[in-house]
């Protein structure tokens, strides 16, 4: 063993590796920063590259690459609530109102601190796991994979908001969105609303970016201040993001755990980590009020875990060549082009190779928060700038995120559409994380009951594992329970829980039941296997409906079931959020007409001159600089854009087509 | 007869193109200044990805004029979302190619509403066959490996857990080769390919297919996992022979002989072949757009003859797609035809049988 790590760390630290794994951690930190990319991403373009290179050097580059995108993608989900990548959900959470609160250095510093402990934790692990995981690893089987996502369900109790039954509605619609399009159980298409967008699930990023970046883009600008609402960014904020961590090492330490077991297991899948992570530390403390506005253990925990992870998602990678994420997918492809062939074999000649990737991955983690570090001060500065200013980019961006899950207009018109549920879902005091992880899961709650009852019947309960995660689900629901935060804020008749003008929330819950009955319906003409699930969930969003409706029907004073923000606050912009959809439903009409290049374009040129009042030349400037970011990331990535009815008669010059 | 009549159309122009005199001749044609943009159905990293990356790097090298070459992932309803497109806009001069694969073929064969094209018209340019084998874990069943008559009574009476993905992916193959030995077994769906193979390692299947190449990569060398048959590979005469990776191993129709005393027949079997030629014979392939024209065909034919011949490509391919010998122009057409196409009955059979066994219907 040690003579393999030694071995390894001397081929880590020749020249041409360690230039390849600096390489590597500069373009993952690069995809990581842009919403939309990650690792994957990433990891596609070098492909080519890493064919025919020296095997150690690639072996750098690759791993340098996925251990960082987890790290940069901070940036976006922390200073602007875009949550790029999945792995950045739950960090918005608290992240970004610490950001809001003028932390932004901190928040960034608690979690790169986080993300680097978290990595080099995961590599820790990984260099133990290699040699006694693989029995452990096959002890997790159908029965396990469900227990597994029953407990993460189970996060949902501490996350469902002010009122519990609106928070499991939202739960229950996040399992019927995802159950839309192709079932995974037979392949047909199911409450397709006959749109070929639809043959597959709804992209996971699209939903993360419309449930937490377009509700706050819309809230900012009608609040018409910077992100930073004092307009300030401490200096010494990184100094306090230190001490934060130092305050938080054992909570940080067990969401590394966490996230380096969760990555290694099968069944769950990378993308839940964080909310698993977050929702412990929310159960772990007595005190949860502060969660949700900017607590410093909502963003030790994400990052912590998410970087740990990807030391987790290796182990299957590596014993039973078997990837545990999307990126270890396609790292086992760039792996067998240079010749290696994970698996048993692997561990008993090619150790050295192992630790190479062991220690690539913990240099790589250190490397990466410290540029992190470095630029945090500067890039944070993008706080106290006028929002409006930004706004536009931000449409911009978020857009063209979306635009990266499947490369079509469905991509954009599905942002549009979520993102106006999620602006709804937030004035009407519906959980959006709790949505999030209904839809996260839905699949495998699908998948993973029907194979356990398929194969074990009841009996898979005779399995001590299930058993052992069937203690700590129920552990789980006991502590949602029991400490359940006394009612933070008093239900007054001036407040947005007040009982009048409840039109609105009428609308909107109507609506969310009229989905839920044309998902049910739809389900009907389908076999089980295609129909049932759909329509469970559909059912169990209208149950838990009831109450709220009850309520609203019976109920004349002031509730913790009635809630409206539009009671409390004034827009100091003077707009409404329906103004600002409306907006974003103008620019992507007219990207319909002339392409999104220059759709963005001249949204953002017409938004900088009439709402920001900007000067005509500068506003053209900016939408002429939104295109030449375009064009570098379609020239550097080979990304191509949306296009319009214009370009179907003419043909313009790159970028623009 | 919808079929028909575009096959037909397809052998009209076919032999409108023969006849008529080489208008353009092919050292003519340069793609100098231009992007080529080679289309992906599937997520990066996939192995229809993976191996359009490794032609990508040398692609360029060998088209007249040098391009541009790019990949361009457009996953969506396993392909069927980028071929849709493809079929409908992509523009036949050389500068636009879809990666195929069996996902591309089978909605196509199964007669899917979805699939709105037909790559029968698309022009072919090269073929990757791929092995397929059906493995067990063979003291749990039975099997000795040796006695193909015992194997078989074994196999009728094993209790057979086989996890795939849906009843309509590509493993029909199997279901369709066990149906016609009468042979039952329990499916469990919802399972990706590599899901399937993470439950057959922890031994909660005891059946699993897969290409031969990860099959033997996994078990190779493993005494307790051992394949029952593989489905072979199609000569340039047209025959099916052993698969050259598993040489020791019966291919399905040897299998059956040994077993039933006769060689099969009849509808099943014509699925079963149809099938066959989606799964082995087509596992990817490289197309050009409908209408494009001979001599940018025959460019594209020679530069893939070029690429598929270099040292770190020939290197590559076995790790990729195994060693069986590549089609290309004719011969990838003729496959193709053969695996998108079924006849009224063999149709109506399919319907059947999905229908009875997994209450699943066809349309």
């Amino acid at each position: 063993m040690a003579e393999s790590a030694l071995l390894a760390l001397a081929q880590l630290t020749t020249t041409g590796t360690l230039l390849a794994l600096f390489t590597g951690v500069v373009v993952g930190l690069i995809v990581g920063i842009l919403p939309g990319l990650g690792g994957t991403a990433g990891l596609a373009l070098l492909l080519p590259l890493v064919f025919g290179m020296d095997p150690n050097a690639a072996l750098a580059l690759m791993i340098g690459l996925v251990a960082v995108t987890t790290t940069s993608d901070t940036f976006p989900a922390v200073l602007m609530g875009i949550p790029g990548t999945s792995g950045s959900q739950a960090t918005v959470l608290d992240g970004f109102p610490m950001t809001k609160k003028g932390g932004g250095t901190r928040a960034l510093s608690i979690a790169f601190v986080s993300s680097l402990v978290g990595g080099v934790f995961g590599a820790f692990v990984l260099s133990f796991a290699v040699y006694f995981a693989q029995p452990v690893i096959l002890q997790i089987g159908f029965g396990e994979q469900f227990m597994l996502v029953i407990l993460a369900l189970s996060m949902v109790g501490i996350l469902t908001g002010s009122n519990i039954w609106k928070g499991l509605a939202a739960c229950s619609l996040g399992l019927l969105l995802g159950a839309l399009g192709s079932a995974p159980l037979s392949g047909v298409q199911r409450a397709t609303f006959g749109v070929e967008y639809l043959l597959d699930p709804l992209p996971l990023v699209v939903m993360g970016l419309a449930m937490f970046a377009t509700p706050e883009i819309v809230d900012l600008l009608r609040r018409q201040s910077s992100i930073s609402e004092t307009g300030t960014l401490s200096a010494t904020g990184w100094l306090q993001g230190l001490k934060d961590w130092g305050h938080n090492w054992w909570l940080a330490l067990r969401c590394s755990m966490i996230g380096s077991i969760i990555g290694a297991l099968p069944g769950l899948g990378g993308s839940v980590v964080d909310w698993i992570a977050y929702g412990h530390a929310v159960q772990s403390t007595k005190n949860r009020e502060s969660y949700g506005t900017g607590d410093p253990r909502g963003i030790v925990a994400p990052e912590s875990a998410n970087n740990a992870k990807e030391g987790g998602a290796l182990i299957p990678t590596l014993l039973l060549g078997i990837p545990g994420s999307g990126s270890m997918a396609i790292l086992l492809g760039g792996l067998v082009l240079i010749g290696i062939e994970p698996g048993k074999d692997m561990i008993d000649n090619n150790m050295d190779k192992v630790y190479l990737m062991i220690w690539s991955i913990a240099a790589a983690n250190i490397l990466g928060a410290g540029i992190c570090f470095f630029l945090a001060p500067q890039i944070a500065r993008i706080t106290t700038m006028r929002y409006v200013l930004i706004a536009p980019f931000m449409i911009g961006l978020i857009f063209f995120a979306a635009f990266q899950a499947t490369r079509s207009w469905g991509d954009l018109i599905a942002l549009l559409l979520l993102s106006i549920l999620a602006i709804y879902m937030k004035r009407f005091g519906w959980s959006r994380p709790a949505l999030l992880i209904g839809f996260v899961l839905s699949e495998r709650v699908e998948a993973s009951v029907y194979q356990t009852v398929t194969l074990y019947g009841i009996t898979f309960l005779e399995r001590p594992i299930v058993l052992v995660l069937l203690a700590l689900t129920l552990t789980s629901i006991a502590l949602a329970i029991l400490f359940k935060p006394s009612a933070a804020e008093a239900v007054t008749e001036e407040g947005p829980h007040t009982h009048r003008q409840l039109g609105p929330q009428w609308l909107f819950i109507l609506g969310v039941i009229a989905l839920a009955v044309y998902i049910l319906v739809d389900g009907l003409q389908f076999n089980r296997l295609t129909g049932l699930f759909p329509m469970v969930a559909s059912i169990s969003t209208l149950v838990f409906l009831t109450p709220v409706v009850m309520t609203m029907l019976r109920w004349r004073a002031p509730s913790g079931f009635f809630y409206d923000h539009e009671r409390t606050a004034a827009s100091a912009s003077g707009r409404s959020a329906e103004f600002y959809i409306g907006m974003i439903l103008v620019m992507l009409l007219v990207s319909g007409l002339i392409g999104f290049v220059l759709g963005i374009a001249t949204f953002i040129a017409f938004f900088l001159y009439r709402s920001a009042g900007q000067p005509w030349w500068k506003s053209v400037l900016g939408g002429a600089g939104f295109v030449l970011f375009l064009a570098i990331l379609s020239d550097q990535l080979t990304l191509r854009y949306p296009t319009g009815l214009l370009q179907m008669f003419v043909s313009l010059p790159w970028p623009l087509q | 007869m919808f079929l028909n009549i575009k096959t037909l159309l397809f052998c009209a122009a076919a032999a409108v193109a023969g006849t008529a005199p080489f208008a353009v001749q092919a050292n003519d044609f340069t793609l100098e200044g231009k992007t080529v943009t080679w289309i992906v159905g599937f997520s990066e990293g996939g192995g229809t990805d993976r191996l359009t990356r490794v032609l990508q790097t040398k692609l360029s090298d060998h088209l007249p004029g040098n391009p541009n070459v790019i990949v361009l992932n457009k996953p969506g309803g396993g392909s069927v979302i980028a071929s849709n497109d493809f079929h409908k806009n992509a523009p036949a001069d050389g500068t636009t190619l879809i990666m195929a694969s069996t996902s591309t073929l089978l909605p196509v064969l199964l007669g899917s509403k979805v699939a709105e094209y037909d790559p029968n018209e698309w022009v072919a340019i090269t073929g990757f066959a791929r092995g397929a084998t059906m493995y067990a874990i063979s003291d749990e069943l039975g099997l000795s490996g040796t006695d193909m008559q015992a194997d078989y009574e074994a196999l009728k009476s094993a209790n057979i857990r086989f996890g795939t993905e849906t009843p309509l992916s590509a493993e029909l193959l199997d279901f369709v080769s066990m149906e016609m030995l009468g042979v039952d077994a329990r499916y469990v769906f919802g399972l990706s390919s590599k899901d399937a193979e993470a439950a057959f390692q922890r031994a909660e299947m005891n059946v699993n297919t897969d290409n031969t190449r990860s099959y033997l990569k996994d078990y190779g060398d493993d005494p307790k996992v051992n394949p029952v048959w593989s489905y072979g590979v199609i000569d340039a005469a047209g025959q099916l022979q052993r698969d050259p990776d598993l040489p020791d191993i019966p291919t399905f129709p040897e299998f059956y002989e040994a077993v039933r005393g006769e060689s099969p027949s009849g509808t099943a079997y014509e699925l079963q072949k149809s099938l066959m030629n989606a799964k082995v014979m087509l596992s990817k392939a490289v197309m050009l757009p409908k209408g494009t024209p001979d001599h940018i065909r025959d460019v594209y034919i020679k530069a893939l003859k070029a690429v598929t011949s270099e040292p770190d490509v020939v290197a590559a391919l076995p790790r990729e797609i195994g060693s069986m010998p590549l089609n290309f122009g004719d011969e990838t057409q003729r496959a193709m035809a053969l695996g998108t196409q079924m006849a009224p009955e063999v149709r109506a059979w399919a319907a059947r049988f999905l229908e009875e066994r997994f209450d699943t219907s066809l349309d």
